[in-house]
């Protein structure tokens, strides 16, 4: 297996870990739940193929589904963000061409294209998800809040993890 | 021919996310038919293994807060058996052991997954259908009303958090006499629920305290839900709304205990005369 396969089975293995281990078990408010294992969709390389794109993001969903209690409710979003993941990218690229197995990362890309990646798959995300789990329109404005607040900490922990491992030479 | 190949190889992208994303949906609409079914069976005992061993090292943390609870709980229990009642003349006072008969048992349960942030919360316990545990049942802790068991595997059961939005727990308020009311979640604080629609003769004040109500097949009567928080009268029908500041503790809970209705077969036929054909 190439290096950049097994990279990116062990960036999957340990965000869904970190994910249902750890994250999961931090209750800071009802208001704040980030999801840090959509990272491993997020910075799969360029050139994956759309086919594998989605098969990641349904075997990923459901594991942390597993984990949740909370049969295909992970996997519905997530697999909704490995769909629009292409359109992203060609949306913000502004003519440029990535090139071939970069990684979309902030070290490639430079801090304003990874924020602006990063925050709209996020919230594509988390409003998903949101929205699936309360499953009506009449809490419409605590739903909304919750995007909000979960988002900027899901944000702030793919900063953390940017720091800790893609920054790093090497 | 060609053309399908052609077509599929087209629009595979959009196919095959159709195809993921109906499987998605199908699992989560029909989540609650699977509850009880083998594969819920199986989802259980796998999560409940993993995370089996995830609290056996955790655990450590929380001893000393866990030792000052049940500790309490012991004090608590003690000053109730036997020898700590003064004992009066028995030709006087005989003991008749017809007028009570054990109705409840307990089974002590330890917590492995907890959340209280979902809008849906779910808590697991390592106890399951082998140890006597079945859907239904209530789950107390030393400090108050937990939730109710909904799925069981052979040795873990899922249990329906009070903070879940289908969660309703019958209860009434100590202090006065209405004893009608059900206890849910909206879902914003995790220690808050609420009672909606108390009629507006009934008066309330902020301290009362929230119990069950016995009038549901699974809570003991009296088991203590929380107290009267918050107040607020609607202008137009003078119908109050109570926020109840919930007696357990979601985020440090550790032990509990299952209730077992030893009554509930026979109330379980008694109501089905009164069920519609």
């Amino acid at each position: 297996m190439s290096p950049i396969v097994t990279k990116n089975i062990l960036r999957f293995a340990a965000l869904l870990f970190l994910q249902v281990l750890v994250i999961d078990h931090i209750q800071i408010s009802s208001m704040v739940t980030p999801f840090i294992y959509i990272l491993a969709i997020i910075m799969l390389p360029f050139n994956t193929p759309r086919w594998l794109l989605l098969f990641s993001a349904f075997v990923l969903g459901f594991l942390v589904d597993i984990f949740s209690g909370t049969m295909g409710l992970n996997m519905s979003a997530t697999l909704t963000i490995a769909f629009v993941r292409p359109y992203v990218l060609n949306l913000i690229s502004f003519g440029r061409d990535y090139e071939d197995e970069e990684a979309p990362n902030m070290k490639n890309l430079g801090v304003d294209w990874f924020v602006a990646y990063v925050s709209i798959m996020i919230v594509i995300h988390h409003s998903a998800i949101f929205f699936l789990e309360v499953f009506r329109l009449s809490e419409l404005g605590t739903t909304f809040l919750r995007i909000i607040y979960s988002s900027l900490a899901t944000f702030v922990l793919v900063f953390l993890w940017q720091f800790l491992f893609a920054l790093r030479k090497g | 021919m060609s053309n399908l190949f052609r077509f599929l190889k087209r629009f595979h992208f959009i196919l095959l996310f159709l195809f993921l994303q109906g499987i998605a949906l199908i699992l989560l609409v029909n989540y609650n038919r699977y509850q009880s079914g083998q594969f819920m069976r199986f989802y259980n005992e796998v999560s409940g293994a993993v995370f089996n061993a995830r609290h056996s090292l955790a655990q450590y943390f929380n001893l000393r807060r866990s030792n000052v609870e049940l500790a309490a709980e012991n004090a608590r229990l003690r000053s109730q058996i036997e020898q700590s009642y003064q004992r009066f003349d028995r030709s006087v006072f005989v003991v008749n052991d017809t007028v009570f008969r054990l109705q409840y048992e307990y089974i002590q349960a330890q917590i492995i997954k907890n959340t209280t942030s979902r809008r849906n919360n779910y808590l697991m316990i390592n106890k399951g259908s082998n140890q006597g545990v079945r859907e239904g049942m209530a789950v107390i802790s030393p400090t108050g009303v937990v939730g109710i068991v909904r799925a069981v595997s052979n040795n873990f059961s899922s249990i329906m958090s009070l903070l879940h939005s289908d969660s309703r727990i019958s209860a009434r308020i100590k202090e006065n006499n209405f004893s009608t009311g059900s206890v849910s979640w909206n879902g914003r604080l995790a220690g808050i629920s609420q009672m909606l629609e108390i009629p507006p003769h009934i008066e309330v004040h902020v301290g009362d305290t929230v119990i069950t109500s016995g009038f549901s097949l699974n809570f003991p009567e009296g088991i203590l839900i929380g107290t009267v928080s918050r107040v607020q009268t609607r202008p137009t029908d003078n119908f109050h709304t109570l926020d109840i500041k919930l007696s357990t503790d979601f985020h440090t809970l550790d032990h509990v205990y299952v209730v077992r209705n030893l009554a509930r077969n026979e109330l379980d036929q008694l109501l089905q005369y009164h069920l519609p054909e």
